[in-house]
């Protein structure tokens, strides 16, 4: 094509969001699920004072060990608590500290990746022989000791505490990923043109070669709320996390429903499903994500 | 047809007269056997004197005898041990203790007065780096004597209606005195009394092996060949009574835990039930605000439905009684129809939950907000706080719950580090001078942790305790206890269950609120 060809070419049509939602979806369609999944589970934790039949923390010893029925869809506990209006509170705390955790883990790990690729020499190799120490530890053990460590913070119901304990072990996986494909970034000719040109530190990494991170954050970043999600769950479930008599889906797993699962199993069940299918569907959105921003796929 | 039916009849007699021979047959203990049970928990010293909890008397104390003890078989009686008779002043100030005679020691080293003399003694004036967790129990001891080999005399400072009890700690073992001179720690480290067993082997987070001593002082005592205490987590502890790898468990199971073992083991476990000694409270942090307001104070108590919650309570938890600071069935426990007359423990709830709330915005805090420490997530502890939690939240108080481990709670506890804190007692024995001793001012308790002195509460104690007529004395325990009750620097609400699971071919073990201490292991005999 000529330099008069090009002029009049039609304009190419940038597409809408719900355009490029909608071609993810088709493309996608087990990805489209996980999203679809993972939004309803959002939204019916943003409107449970709205929508959960019952008060989720209201003892009913009347309704104890209730299986499922009309009155309670998902049967009760050993307090006569309604185990769907739980479920529905605990989505909230489930994914917006599974949210919170994954974002602020990833951000932070997806800063010092690639501080890491971008200095390089001996900032590098200090960097990631501190990565590599973290990443020898099992997440559990990381979340473990944090929230050991650094006990409980309250903050508008919420424990920061336990969003850092979750958040800490994300960083040094999400650092080594983006550290990865910041060092291939940093060979561009463009990253070379603006440090000829004479642009800052911060400019170079914030406005020429994050952008082109966007696609391995946001990959990790999904990965890792369902990490997230299951860590919050195991910790709540070790007695580390959320306390009763707070709605949390792993603390609904734990102590009572250990002793009362035979009697009555709904309440290891559904709390059960919950965990999977939010983790399930995060996995489903983060693989689908994975395929879809990779530029040698032809799926797009 | 009626011979038919004669000859059946004739033949179910038979039958019933030989089963009943069988049983009666059966009932003759019989040597041999090994008891194999659990423990949920290790022993954190070997040291009898040292210890507060039943993880370490479940493991050593059938290796050793105590002067006194209580008779399982008549509980609460106090019965000697090592202790033959004994006479008591008339002024109650000099009790003189016969001892049997060739009481042995497991290294074949003859027993004297002076081994008890010495181990009282480590007790009140415990030498240096020796821990002694009951020595303010004894505070009125004023010396212990050895006249002669076969006699020991506690000369008392002042009367105490209970001594007879406090001797008859299951605490207070009986060391070697030469063994005790040469090293005042050598129990933490070497397991050797008069006990009917003789230490084995420990083998830390794992079991502890006691064998018959063959040298003990009862004749044809003990029965068994011997006893395994197994070190299992509580969840571990039931799937090992599920699956019959342990056939008892002394402490207590609840009563979910008790259909499942039921449902694998059958007719070859049973369970026996008696009130337990956990009673557990909310303590006040009175140093603090609000707490320093018995309005306050006694919002919260009035807040709680005691008699609807502990029927639903008793089905999920191993709580199972109302119950003011004295055990329903013990002799001194304030009557039900002056118990309901106290704050918290009266039945109509509504007009309970009323007063609460004038109380509270008469204190000022009626949206009151506060954080409840608690102990691990563990049975009872996880329920009793739920329970609490909702009750308060009834009358609009907010709670937030704060698990800790028992180290940190411990802690919390001793230094004041809580506004509102689950507490509990867990006494191994229901005499008043000691189960009410807690409950003296802070100044003065080795118990109290709420801040909380009221002098009054002292001398109504101290008159108590100097009190020897039964009627009399229990007319003061009840004033003591209701007093008490009234100023709700701490709230008992329920008392547990001690639900044991027992395999039926376990025999002659009566079940006694204690759990504490195992008891007349010496006793115990296995159906072959």
């Amino acid at each position: 094509m000529n330099f008069a060809t090009a002029l009049s070419a039609p304009p190419v049509r940038r597409r809408g969001a719900w355009q490029k939602i909608i071609r993810f979806a088709v493309a996608q369609p087990l990805g489209a699920a996980g999203l679809v999944t993972v939004l309803v589970m959002a939204i019916a934790g943003a409107l449970a004072p709205y929508i959960a039949p019952y008060d989720p923390v209201a003892i009913s010893f009347g309704d104890m060990l209730a299986p499922p029925s009309w009155e309670h869809p998902f049967g009760t506990d050993n307090f006569g608590r309604d185990i769907l209006s739980r479920i529905l509170y605990g989505a909230r705390t489930a994914i917006i500290m599974g949210l919170v955790s994954a974002t602020v883990g990833s951000s932070l790990g997806a800063a010092i990746g690639l501080a890491s690729a971008y200095f390089g020499g001996l900032i590098d190799l200090l960097i990631q022989r501190v990565v590599d120490i973290f990443l020898s530890l099992p997440i559990i053990v990381l979340a473990l000791v944090v929230v050991a460590m650094l006990g409980r913070n309250l903050v508008l119901g919420f424990d920061l505490n336990l969003i850092l304990a979750i958040a800490i072990p994300v960083v040094p996986n999400v650092a080594r990923v983006v550290r990865s494909s910041a060092l291939s970034i940093r060979e561009m000719a463009y990253v070379d043109a603006a440090r000829v040109a004479g642009y800052s530190t911060r400019r170079i990494i914030f406005r020429h070669m994050a952008p082109n991170l966007m696609a391995p954050y946001l990959i990790m970043l999904t990965a890792f709320i369902a990490q997230a999600i299951l860590l919050e769950a195991s910790l709540s479930f070790l007695g580390l996390g959320v306390t009763e008599p707070s709605p949390a889906w792993g603390l609904m797993l734990a102590g009572n429903a250990v002793d009362f699962y035979r009697q009555a199993p709904w309440m290891i069940i559904f709390p059960g499903v919950a965990i999977s299918l939010a983790v399930f569907s995060f996995n489903l959105l983060g693989d689908s994500l994975r395929d879809w921003l990779d530029p040698k796929s032809r799926l797009r | 047809m009626k011979r038919l039916l004669g000859l059946a009849l004739g033949a179910s007699a038979l039958a019933l007269l030989a089963t009943g021979g069988a049983m009666a047959q059966d009932a003759k203990p019989v040597r041999g056997g090994v008891l194999n049970y659990g423990v949920a928990g290790g022993p954190h010293t070997l040291d009898c004197h040292g210890a507060n909890s039943f993880t370490v008397l479940h493991h050593v104390g059938p290796h050793y005898s105590t002067l006194l003890k209580t008779d399982n078989k008549n509980y609460p009686d106090i019965i000697g041990d090592l202790a033959k008779s004994w006479t008591i002043s008339d002024d109650h100030l000099t009790y003189t203790f016969k001892l049997h005679e060739n009481v042995k020691f497991h290294d074949g080293t003859t027993l004297t007065s002076e081994d008890v003399r010495a181990s009282f003694e480590r007790i009140l004036n415990p030498p240096p780096g020796v821990v002694s967790a009951w020595r303010s129990m004894y505070g009125d001891v004023k010396s212990v004597e050895a006249p002669d080999k076969d006699t020991v005399v506690f000369r008392l400072s002042a009367p105490n209606s209970g001594m007879l009890s406090i001797l008859g700690s299951p605490y207070a073992c009986i060391y070697s005195a030469a063994k005790l001179k040469e090293d005042p720690r050598y129990p933490e480290k070497t397991v050797m009394g008069t006990g009917p067993f003789q230490f084995v082997e420990h083998v830390s987070g794992s079991h502890w092996i006691g064998k018959r001593f063959d040298g003990y002082f009862r004749q044809g005592l003990p029965y068994l060949d011997g006893f395994k205490a197994v070190a299992l987590s509580s969840t571990a502890l039931i799937n090992a009574l599920a699956g019959g790898q342990i056939d008892a468990e002394f402490r207590g199971v609840a009563p979910a835990d008790r259909q499942r073992i039921e449902a694998s083991r059958g007719a070859s476990i049973r369970f026996e039930e008696a009130e337990g000694m956990g009673l557990f409270m909310a303590s006040f942090n009175t140093r603090v605000k609000p707490f320093d307001d018995i309005r306050v104070r006694r919002a919260l108590t009035l807040a709680v439905d005691r008699w609807g919650g502990i029927q639903p309570m008793s089905r999920i938890s191993t709580l199972k009684y109302v119950s003011s600071f004295q055990r329903p069935g013990a002799s001194n426990a304030l009557p039900k129809a002056q118990l309901e007359k106290l704050p918290g423990f009266g039945r109509d709830i509504k007009a309970a939950r009323a007063e609460a709330k004038r109380l509270l915005a008469e204190a000022g805090v009626p949206n009151l907000k506060f954080t409840l420490i608690n102990r691990g997530p563990d049975m009872p502890y996880a329920p009793f706080a739920l329970y609490l939690i909702d009750q308060w939240r009834q009358i609009g108080v907010t709670v937030e719950q704060q698990l800790v481990d028992t180290a940190n709670w411990a802690q919390r506890r001793v230094s004041g580090n809580f506004s509102v804190i689950v507490d509990v007692t867990g006494d191994w024995g229901e005499d008043p001078s000691f189960v009410m001793a807690r409950y003296l001012s802070s100044d003065s308790s080795f118990n109290n942790p709420t801040g909380f002195n009221d002098h009054k509460i002292d001398e109504m104690f101290q008159a108590q305790k100097l009190e020897f007529d039964p009627v009399k004395r229990k007319q003061l325990v009840n004033a003591l206890e209701t007093y008490i009750v009234e100023q709700v620097f701490t709230m008992p609400v329920f008392r547990t269950v001690r639900l044991l699971p027992l395999a039926t071919k376990i025999r002659n073990y009566p079940v006694v609120p204690v759990h504490n201490w195992l008891g007349d292991v010496s006793e115990i005999w296995m159906s072959p």
